[in-house]
């Protein structure tokens, strides 16, 4: 009588495994019979789980009464045994398995591994990188592992000669992945054909001598693809393992017993002992192949089979806690010398073991071997559905049966790609190479000849390997204006999305379908931005040629009106858009020689959200300028032009509807560039100093600090970006603000006031008031102020490696109440990733997330906790945020830095109280509570200072400042 | 203050007068592209007659240089399919490949030989992208797999063959255009090369074209199905270059697909002319696919 748990795995062998496996082992036999019995060759079936599909296969022949196929027969032998059978004849290959699997290590622990029977002292304690490395350095031990080596490569060739006999081909049946065994063997007997007819076929390394031989025939998947459900056993491929895996410990040594070659432990699986290690599960497997699959025609029992793999699919990537307890219980063990289970699923109740290591839920999830399973344990429902879902591919688990697309139509592209350009043939060719590799091919390219010579543009055409059909070309016979002729070009086609493809710069191929694909999933958004590469080139002579590529925009992770107030902040090259929006807009403002992107995406941006793909899609190209501007960017050949018309967009804007609110915020703007000015000065003054370019780079200037000192301002000034970028998106959604480093205070003022365009004059009461801000702005990545740990608000904020504090960030966010807020938060808290530099790798997940927390006193109280939920229970040291001593003690353990946060200066700036709770319930909380806050006072001699300082130098900002608000 | 740190922008509301927009007459489109769209866009042509405007084109462009060959793709070019979709004729092949069944085997439904047809493209096509994309599945591998998985003796793989070749050759026409077309190259002098990604062998497209009365049109034949190269990838163009003993440029391929017979040989060379399907066919197609799937339903996945 099998228990609960043991009964209803028998049952999901039954129902959902059994058709599957159904299937497998029809079409194995078919194999078999094509390969085995018509070309005379063997089948093995691989231990340890080619010896449990042996057996299923023989149920499945005796309910389906087809005769038992003669050249079958068991084949003992492991990844481990396969790489020592394999030294002698194929040696390359047999050390590359070997340094896979065994790794670093001494020569103690090699030679234990290769031979548990090895009876050495060994008084080396070196450790070795790899295998290689050891067997490299000549000596007693190496010698006696070539020895054992050479030995079970000799036995082994034996063993295969009396398995194979006088065949030529082998098939080798096993669970799956990779076919390693079957690539050694490939390498090591070159006169035989090796096949492989596994379950499943996956993983990125498949030896190409045996790719087209290597067949999955249960699914061949790397990663989940929805029009194939069982491609879903990539993210649990140990269901399978543990399905077929038997009793008892992987074949890794042979030896010679009455002159004939035996396996050590074959015996645990001969006939009568060969038991699963899941028996339940594979008991409801075998219920089903002699119940119900003999039944089945082939058509039948394909439609049985993708019945189940859908339910299957939906099990393991979207488990509820009872599948995950259903299918998690299983093990399963690990080989190549050695001995351990591993769960596949790790208890959320070992925390409360102190005989187990802790681990917090996040290191579980990471450490599982089913992550989706892992998480259905460790989240509620709503939240666990929401992180199995970020598990796969954009498109998530829904197959459409149908074609995505029908037939291509002209008259209404997805995309029109509208092309300006003017005597710059030497671009062209590679802007149409652009179009033309793109992976989307629903679009339509416009090219405007803006008064250049139409007939040179046409003979470029025909050079291309554009699809003619879906090019048109326009000749504007006279110049009118890079805005008017965008205009003119998109009147002619009738899309639903619209990107402008300046002539002298590219994408990468799959830029239209990863942003296509954005836009049809975000309705709300009117555009989308990505990443890009700057391109710094030159020409020469009728050549392009590249100098130098770096990352474009990397930090960008949201568009907010205010930043884009401040500059443009994307390249047309890497921006798609409705023209749905475009329409609203008004289309580009003819009457701009340049800027004209600046002032369309203002206005867009103003009417909708624009959204970001952080993916370098877009190649920006720039040159660098020879003097003669004939083949300058705007930006760098119209320099004039743009001063001159940064001012007359900002006056445009104001008479714009959706931006008229922000009049005040237009105003502010430059006034934001100014203090980034003066931040990138000072920071200049720290930076180690390299030799100005004889010729400066376009942009190049923006990163020349006083005396030609070079500094990384882009990056530095995208950081500071980020965090106004996240202020301004809690805010903007009615969300109060989680955390502000001390020294982003002033930051986050000056972005309210740009955004929101209703605090713009007390910003300047403020800078006159209390000038330090600036001098705490201009130095984010240096925080100078002492920490404040004495302050009942602090907040610690980790110096961590990125990808580290992003999971416990990531964390954070899921554990907390909200869904809303953590949708905020998450990203908001991400960010903060990019501003921390590398250091304290050993800090685990724990400590981020204890340092992270702010805890108010009385979160401390162990009835408040349990009322409230905090935390969940889930930690066991809560530190009291205003005891300086202890805290200071135990993050100083851990190498942890803190920066504190002046609360007060928010409160007063966004005019309301302001939290630094990281949960709104704990905010909640505290207020009902009646928790003060107080007022921190910046008043140390260096800081008036600065402040003095810093105050002079905006004295005549304030003052234009004034002037514009007298009108 | 220091000059660089002085502000630079005030907000006006005039611009300047010299930039103002002036009006411009609308553009209209250049002749570029215009064969190939209105060869896609262009409605029904009728099967017995050729489109002289559409051979006008295509001469002339042989005519833009001395070319050694003219290479055609074979499927949706020199032989046109009509309108039913890729599964209906897998469908259809299925039923008659049902009643060559002999009596003992009379259980197996077409739907269990469809299904089969279907897996057994699938596993020969789940070991082909490992080797650079360029493997392609057999006809005799298909339907050797196809009676493997239905149980069925290998002795009917000729009759099964041979059954899909006879459907193939009452499911295409060949096509007045491009034959007009070769007999203009072969005027000049020129040859023929067919070039073809399909899982049928040279001699298997041969007797297709045989059955069609065409069998004298190529001098040579390239299927990927031999090769283990082919268009869609590029990787056969260098290859049947060199075994044709002339340059990429001395070649003239046309073919219905973008990718394989335009984008692909202009990479490697040679030039080229796309002949799309017809967006009307297209269409038909389309419509038929879906109808299939209406119909028959459980197999695909």
């Amino acid at each position: 009588m099998r228990d609960g748990l043991a009964a209803a795995q028998e049952q999901y062998g039954f129902e959902r495994l059994g058709p599957i496996v159904a299937y497998y082992l029809h079409d194995l036999d078919g194999i078999l019979e094509r390969l085995v019995t018509q070309r005379g060759g063997q089948a093995l079936f691989v231990s340890r789980g080619g010896l449990l599909i042996e057996e299923a296969l023989k149920a499945y022949r005796a309910s389906v009464e087809a005769p038992p196929r003669p050249a079958e027969a068991p084949f003992y032998v492991s990844r481990f045994l396969a790489a020592k059978g394999a030294w002698t004849r194929a040696p390359k290959q047999a050390l590359a398995v070997l340094d896979r699997e065994l790794r670093s290590g001494t020569a103690q622990a090699y030679l234990r591994r290769l031979d548990p029977g090895v009876d050495l002292k060994i008084a080396d304690t070196r450790v070795f990188r790899s295998f290689s490395e050891f067997m490299e350095a000549n000596g007693p031990y190496q010698s006696a592992c070539r020895q054992h080596l050479e030995a079970q490569s000799a036995l082994f060739e034996r063993y295969f000669a009396d398995l194979a006999g006088d065949r030529r081909l082998s098939v080798l049946v096993d669970t799956g992945w990779q076919g390693t065994i079957q690539s050694l063997l490939s390498h090591a007997f070159p006169d035989q054909e090796f096949w492989g007819a596994n379950f499943g076929r996956s993983g990125p390394d498949i030896d190409p001598r045996i790719a087209g031989r290597l067949l999955g025939l249960g699914f061949s998947a790397n990663s989940y693809d929805a029009r194939r459900p069982l491609s879903a056993f990539t993210h649990h491929r140990h269901l399978i393992e543990a399905l077929f895996e038997p009793v008892g410990e992987s074949i890794e040594r042979l030896q010679e017993l009455d002159g004939k070659v035996a396996p050590i432990g074959a015996e645990a699986f001969s006939s009568g002992r060969l038991r699963p290690s899941e028996p339940a599960l594979f008991d409801g497997v075998l219920r089903y192949l002699r119940q119900t699959a003999a039944a089945l025609s082939y058509a039948a029992l394909v439609r049985e089979k993708n019945h189940a793999a859908e339910r299957l699919a939906d099990d393991i990537l979207f488990p509820s806690r009872e599948t995950a307890h259903l299918l998690g219980s299983l093990t399963r063990s690990v080989d190549f010398g050695s001995r351990q289970l591993v769960p596949v699923l790790l208890d959320p109740a070992q925390a409360a073991d102190p005989a187990q290591p802790a681990l917090n839920p996040e290191e579980r999830i990471r450490r599982a071997l089913w992550t989706q399973g892992q998480i259905a344990l460790e989240c509620r429902p709503a939240i666990a559905r929401e992180r199995q879902q970020a598990l796969l591919p954009k498109k998530g688990p829904v197959a459409t049966e149908l074609p995505a697309k029908g037939p291509w139509n002209p008259a209404a592209p997805k995309v029109a790609i509208i092309m300006r350009t003017m005597d710059r043939l030497i671009f062209l060719h590679r802007a149409f190479e652009s179009v033309a590799r793109q992976s989307f091919d629903d679009y339509v390219l416009v090219i405007f000849n803006d008064g250049g010579d139409a007939a040179a543009v046409e003979s470029e055409l025909r050079n291309s390997r554009l699809d003619r059909r879906k090019v048109i070309l326009l000749d504007g016979i006279e110049n009118r204006g890079m805005e008017a002729a965008s205009n003119a070009a998109i009147r002619h086609v009738n899309s639903e999305y619209i990107v402008i493809h300046d002539d002298d710069d590219s994408w990468i191929a799959n830029f239209l379908a990863t942003t296509v694909d954005y836009l049809d999933r975000n309705k709300r958004a009117a555009g989308v931005v990505t990443h890009a590469i700057h391109v710094e080139e030159e020409i020469s002579g009728d050549k392009i040629v590249t100098r130098q590529r770096s990352p474009y925009n990397e930090q960008l992770r949201s568009i907010q009106i205010g930043e884009l107030l401040v500059g443009n902040s994307y390249p047309p090259i890497s921006f798609l858009f409705r023209r749905s929006h475009y329409d609203q807009v008004g289309g580009f403002n003819e009457n701009l020689p340049v800027l004209g992107d600046w002032d369309f995406n203002l206005k867009l941006a103003a009417r909708a959200e624009i959204g970001v793909i952080p993916e370098k899609l877009a190649n920006y190209h720039f040159r660098v300028s020879r003097g003669d501007g004939a083949y300058d960017n705007s930006i760098v050949g119209g320099a004039d032009l743009h001063r001159r018309f940064n001012a007359v967009v900002r006056g445009s804007l104001v008479s714009d509807e959706a931006l008229k609110p922000l009049a005040g915020a237009i105003a502010v703007a430059p006034l934001l560039h100014q203090l980034k000015t003066l931040m990138r000065v000072q920071l200049s003054r720290n930076t180690t100093t390299s030799p100005a370019p004889a010729v400066l780079a376009p942009g190049a200037e923006d990163r020349q600090g006083p005396g030609g000192a070079m500094y990384d301002y882009p990056a530095i000034s995208s950081r500071i970006d980020d965090r106004l970028r996240y202020n301004l998106l809690s805010r903007k959604r009615g969300l109060r603000l989680t955390w502000i480093p001390k020294n982003m205070c002033s930051t986050l003022k000056l972005s309210f006031a740009v955004a929101e365009g209703v605090v713009a004059r007390e910003i300047v009461d403020d800078f006159r008031a209390h000038p330090w801000w600036i001098h705490n702005w201009m130095s984010p990545l240096e925080p100078r102020n002492p920490l404040d740990l004495g302050h009942p608000h602090s907040v610690a904020v980790i110096r961590e490696p990125r990808s580290r504090l992003k999971s416990a960030l990531v964390e954070k966010a899921l554990y907390a109440e909200d869904a809303d807020f953590n949708r905020i938060v998450a990203p908001l808290l991400e960010s903060y990733a990019h501003y921390v530099p590398r250091a304290a790798e050993d800090l685990t997940v724990a400590d981020l997330l204890k340092a992270l927390r702010w805890y108010p006193d009385h979160a401390l109280d162990p009835h408040w906790q349990a009322q409230s939920g905090f935390l969940s229970g889930r930690y066991e040291t809560l530190l009291p945020m205003n005891d300086p001593e202890r805290v200071s003690a135990y993050f100083a353990g851990h190498g942890i830095d803190l920066i504190t946060v002046d609360h007060h200066a928010v409160s007063r700036a966004i005019g309301e109280p302001f939290t630094l709770s990281s949960q709104d319930t704990v905010y909640a909380a505290r207020k009902a509570m009646g928790g003060q806050m107080r007022p921190v006072e910046f008043s140390t001699e260096l800081e008036q200072r600065i402040a003095e300082l810093v105050s002079d130098r905006f004295a005549s900002d304030v003052a234009l400042w004034e002037r514009v608000q007298a009108g | 203050m220091s000059a660089s740190l002085a502000p630079t922008a005030r907000v006006v509301s005039a611009e300047p007068a010299e930039f103002a927009a002036a009006a411009y007459p609308e553009p209209a489109p250049s002749a570029f592209g215009a064969f190939e769209r209105s060869y896609y866009e262009g409605g029904p042509r009728p099967a017995d007659t050729v489109d002289a405007a559409a051979l006008e084109h295509l001469t002339g462009r042989l005519r833009e240089a001395e070319y050694a060959y003219l290479s055609l793709d074979v499927f949706d070019t020199l032989l046109l399919r009509n309108s039913k979709c890729e599964s209906r004729r897998f469908w259809e092949i299925a039923e008659r490949w049902k009643a060559l069944l002999p009596r003992s085997f009379r259980a197996i439904s077409r739907d269990d030989l469809y299904a089969a047809r279907l897996r057994a493209a699938e596993i020969a096509y789940s070991c082909g992208p490992i080797l650079n994309s360029t493997q392609e599945g057999r006809l005799d591998s298909l339907v050797g797999v196809t009676l493997a998985l239905t149980k069925l003796p290998s002795d009917l793989q000729a009759q099964f063959i041979s059954a899909e070749l006879a459907y193939e050759g009452e499911n295409t026409l060949s096509n007045p255009l491009i034959l007009s077309l070769v007999s203009a190259h072969r005027q000049a002098g020129g040859r023929i090369v067919l070039l073809s990604d399909m899982y049928m062998s040279a001699s298997e497209i041969y007797r297709l074209l045989c059955a069609h009365g065409i069998g004298d049109v190529p001098d040579r034949l390239f299927t990927s199905a031999e090769t283990t190269v082919n268009k869609r990838t590029g990787t056969i163009f260098g290859p049947v270059a060199r075994a044709l003993g002339v340059d990429a440029a001395a070649i003239f391929h046309v073919g219905d697909s973008f990718q394989s017979d335009f984008f692909m040989p202009r990479f490697h060379g040679w030039a080229a002319q796309h002949l799309p399907i017809p967006l009307h066919e297209e269409r038909l197609r389309d419509g038929d696919l879906r109808a299939f799937r209406d119909t028959v339903t459980g197999f695909e996945r």
